[in-house]
């Protein structure tokens, strides 16, 4: 289960982090945060969601997801829920942040992977040098992780959410739009949701190295699919109280769509 | 999402015993450049009149960073003005504070919870100049062979030993010659060295020092018995610690093997009660 992790684990506030990519909006910064069983703060990357997102549900899926299916991530995540007194000085206007029920604010917190030593530094696929690119493209990582994202429905999988760490190692980060955005839980998630590791590939693959590449991330779905009954029993268990029941059936059955039958084969085919 | 749900599933956590806000001290030793190094972190806690200031042990690294144009006492000497300043313009507002020169300012960082405040502060000023933090410098100045000294000497004090032994201010005149000797029991010399500083080779030189300065006396003296080295080993307490332990006893048991007697301990009592039987063994 990802914990559920009140201010009494927060100890503070440690660094902004600028650049959260293309797009990016939302406060994210580096705080410090005692997990369970553990005595002494560690450093943890902090994102603030709106209560009107499905944000952190979006979250759960994802690292869920990413969990089961063995794709390299952050090595810890949980749902902390501040009150916003202890984000002064964080953001401007925290306001909008806070949850008027309950008086709370609900971030998602993941483990700090930059501060490993030596240090993990943090660089974008434009970054790449070409062999490294080449690299990254005929990962496993690669075509895994779009597979994921393809029955998550995860629209938002550019170059700044998956970390380069070594030629052989990349971490995932930020599942936000799951089912296509923020906000498919008010209306229905995404049915053509953007899958952009897809489109990076058919960018930059040559003609010959995309078939080979398509074939290879179609067996990486088969195996998505032959996990999927266990990933969705855990997806439903980690969801009580992030969604109502209708809106928890509701993208289990989108998710369940996606990956049955050809759907992922036809999105690869649909690029070309 | 119902967050009042949620947080009925919530892992149970220890209240932290201090809240309040935080924030880092930050120089720009170059008024014309814009580079800055974080030097401190200040806590100010929820019904704590006073502010929590945690400054880096030494700014020996920093110096070095800037070549001859200052100096880590200056640089000390400017921090503990503006340590004094915080703590006199602090009204449980960080935000109040005046530094008291244009070199220094802060950067607030908001909430700050801990269970032990200068703890987390030291472990947070750890983290946040790691480049620049330099713990062990502090032993150069202040643990070094004077210390050894007057430690070895309030030891012996409370033994309640003869005082005989002891050579008035270490200074001992053999005809032109003058050489630090701290004891002497009528046959033979002995000297106090401190083996608690930064590096192995300081260590190392002061205990060459020392063996010279007593096998000088002896000889001087015409002494027939062995000259006795006292060393005050630093406590096995970190990595390097232990290292200079380790190294410290290795270099005594050659010099020993050479013709002196060594006497090696991290408790100034016990040493100073194999001084006291060392002074009656050759009484």
């Amino acid at each position: 289960m990802i914990p559920i992790l009140t201010s009494d684990s927060y100890r503070g506030f440690s660094n902004d982090i600028h650049d959260f990519g293309p797009g990016g909006t939302q406060p994210l910064f580096v705080g410090r945060i005692i997990w369970p069983g553990q005595t002494h703060a560690s450093d943890v990357v902090i994102k603030i969601y709106r209560p009107d997102t499905c944000g952190i549900a979006n979250e759960v899926i994802g690292y869920i997801a990413n969990k089961v299916r063995r794709i390299a991530q952050p090595l810890n995540a949980a749902i902390l829920l501040l009150e916003a007194n202890h984000l002064i000085g964080v953001h401007d206007s925290i306001e909008k942040y806070v949850d008027q029920r309950s008086g709370l604010i609900a971030t998602w917190v993941t483990s700090l992977e930059q501060n490993t030593k030596p240090f993990s530094y943090i660089r974008r696929l434009p970054t790449f040098s070409a062999k490294q690119a080449k690299v990254f493209y005929k990962s496993l990582f690669c075509k895994s992780l779009s597979s994921v994202d393809h029955v998550t429905g995860n629209s938002d999988r550019h170059s700044g959410n998956f970390l380069y760490i070594d030629d052989l190692k990349y971490l995932a980060i930020d599942q936000g739009c799951v089912g296509g955005g923020l906000y498919w839980h008010t209306t229905w998630p995404d049915n053509r949701a953007k899958n952009q590791l897809l489109e990076i590939t058919h960018t930059e693959l040559s003609g010959s190295e995309l078939s080979s590449w398509t074939a290879e991330a179609i067996l990486e779905h088969e195996r998505t699919q032959s996990i999927w009954d266990n990933l969705k029993a855990e997806i439903e268990c980690n969801l009580k109280n992030l969604l109502d029941d209708e809106t928890c059936d509701t993208i289990v059955k989108y998710m369940d769509d996606r990956i049955t039958g050809s759907t992922y084969t036809e999105s690869c085919g649909k690029l070309i | 999402m119902n967050l009042t749900e949620l947080l009925k599933r919530a892992t149970p956590a220890a209240v932290p015993l201090s809240a309040g806000t935080w924030a880092t001290l930050l120089i720009r030793p170059d008024l014309g450049s814009q580079q800055e190094f974080i030097v401190g972190a200040i806590a100010s806690i929820e019904g704590d009149d006073a502010a929590h200031v945690r400054l880096i042990p030494s700014f020996a690294k920093l110096s070095r960073l800037y070549g001859d144009s200052t100096n880590s006492l200056d640089l000390q000497a400017l921090l503990d003005g503006c340590e004094r300043a915080i703590y006199s313009t602090f009204k449980g507002n960080l935000r109040k504070i005046d530094c008291g020169s244009p070199h220094i300012r802060l950067n607030f960082c908001g909430y700050f919870s801990a269970d032990n405040i200068d703890a987390e502060l030291t472990q947070l000023l750890k983290r946040h100049a790691s480049v620049i933090w330099a713990e062990s410098q502090d032993r150069d100045e202040r643990l070094d062979d004077d210390w050894a000294y007057s430690q070895m000497l309030s030891a012996f004090e409370r033994l309640q030993a003869p005082k005989n032994i002891i050579v008035p201010h270490r200074s001992l005149n053999l005809g032109s010659t003058e050489l630090t000797i701290a004891f002497d029991n009528g046959r033979s010399f002995g000297s106090v060295v401190s083996a608690r500083y930064s590096n192995f080779s300081t260590v190392e030189r002061h205990i060459f020092r020392a063996n010279l300065e007593v096998t000088t006396a002896h000889r001087l003296a015409h002494r027939t018995d062995t000259p006795a080295l006292f060393v005050v080993l630093p406590p096995a307490t970190s990595h390097d610690d232990v290292i200079i332990r380790e190294r410290s006893s290795d270099f005594l048991a050659k010099l020993e093997a050479s013709g002196i007697q060594q006497f090696a301990s991290d408790d100034t009592f016990m040493l100073a009660q194999t001084l006291a039987e060392w002074a009656q063994e050759h009484a």
